[in-house]
């Protein structure tokens, strides 16, 4: 497949770039590992900005950083090659785990577009699961 | 971004890399790297610290059978963010997170006191997870230096100590003696013939392991 420079990929949202992001936050993202090998070393070597700005934020930093734009607190993300999970804290002292899978017969995809796949099934199709499962369990 | 603006954000991220490389990865606490330096202080006398405290989540496997791998990892977080409250910010000692559900912690000895009526509020460490009330729960076992027994030796009495307080229940401490050593309890693993069971149980040292008579599984003679 080679639709990476498209905004989606098979109707699910791709990961941001790493120019959406603010320089703060990318710095944080280096201390933390999270921008590893060529791409932290770019930002430190301060490689060509627009290079940089234009590449896709890595999935890990990219789950963290949507999550908290929805006020949730990622607690621990955990990573296999087609699947990830994140548990997360919605409320003081409660928490929750959501995982997406990636199906067997979806096959073929670049590494990047794996990333993207697992970025945008997890927020459009697996969070929105568990937000409504926490709002029935509040209103009960 | 000017350039000294720039050289502050870089030499913090160096700072906040370094730091990681001793922060455990599950709590706000030191991983065992961080514990193995401090460890160096204590066994050339350089260290402030002369009280080694040892503890553990009772019930931890239980919590990760029946609630997943998820839940056990944030009663460890949980754990991990009452300890430092309670005896980093409070009482200035310095805790780590040796591995999987195992902590040591640091303190003076004038401190002791302190530390002790903070230990019964480790009972149950209660969070919600995926809808339902979960708890953490931990014991405590904790030994004085005496100047002479090396940093292995304090460590090793102190989980004695510590694994004597879980058989005396949740938020437990205990402080190590003679006494204590006599009394501890050592893990029995035995199998049953007769349904094949690997049991394992704990009971004091002094007791021999032919004591036990019945299968903990079938009920049947050992």
């Amino acid at each position: 497949m080679n639709s990476s420079k498209a905004e989606t990929i098979l109707g699910l949202p791709r990961r941001p770039t790493l120019g959406d992001t603010s320089t703060a936050a990318l710095l944080g993202a280096v201390a933390l590992g999270l921008l590893t090998g060529g791409l932290g070393g770019a930002l430190i070597g301060g490689a060509g900005g627009a290079a940089l700005a234009n590449q896709k934020q890595p999935l890990e930093f990219a789950v963290r950083e949507y999550f908290k734009q929805k006020g949730l607190e990622v607690a621990f993300f955990y990573r296999a090659p087609r699947a990830v999970k994140v548990t997360f804290s919605y409320a003081p002292n409660a928490f929750w785990t959501v995982k997406t899978v990636m199906p067997d017969d979806l096959t073929n995809l670049s590494d990047e577009d794996r990333d993207d796949w697992l970025y945008g099934s997890l927020i459009k199709k697996e969070l929105p699961k568990i937000q409504r499962k926490i709002r029935q369990l509040s209103h009960r | 971004m000017n350039l000294d603006v720039a050289i502050e954000q870089l030499l913090e991220a160096a700072a906040k890399v370094r730091a990681t490389s001793f922060a455990d990865d599950k709590t706000p606490l030191g991983n065992a790297l961080a514990l193995s330096k401090e460890e160096d202080l204590i066994k050339t006398g350089k260290s402030e610290f002369d009280v080694i405290v040892f503890g553990d989540l009772n019930d931890f496997k239980h919590l990760n059978d029946t609630y997943t791998h998820e839940a056990g990892n944030l009663a460890i977080e949980k754990i991990g963010k009452k300890i430092q409250k309670e005896f980093i910010q409070k009482i200035i000692g310095k805790a780590f997170r040796l591995s999987g559900d195992e902590f040591v912690i640091l303190l003076k000895q004038n401190l002791i006191e302190s530390f002790q009526a903070k230990t019964s509020s480790f009972k149950s460490v209660k969070f919600q997870y995926e809808g339902k009330w979960l708890e953490a729960k931990m014991s405590f076992g904790f030994v004085v230096s005496d100047g002479k027994s090396d940093f292995d030796e304090l460590l090793k009495r102190a989980e004695t100590a510590c694994l004597t307080a879980k058989s005396e229940g949740d938020g437990v401490c205990i402080k190590w003696d003679e006494e204590v050593e006599r009394n501890a309890l050592v893990g029995f693993r035995h199998n049953c013939h007769q349904c094949g069971s690997v049991n394992k149980c704990y009971i004091p040292k002094r007791l021999s392991p032919e004591k036990l008579k019945v299968c903990s599984f079938c009920g049947e003679k050992l």
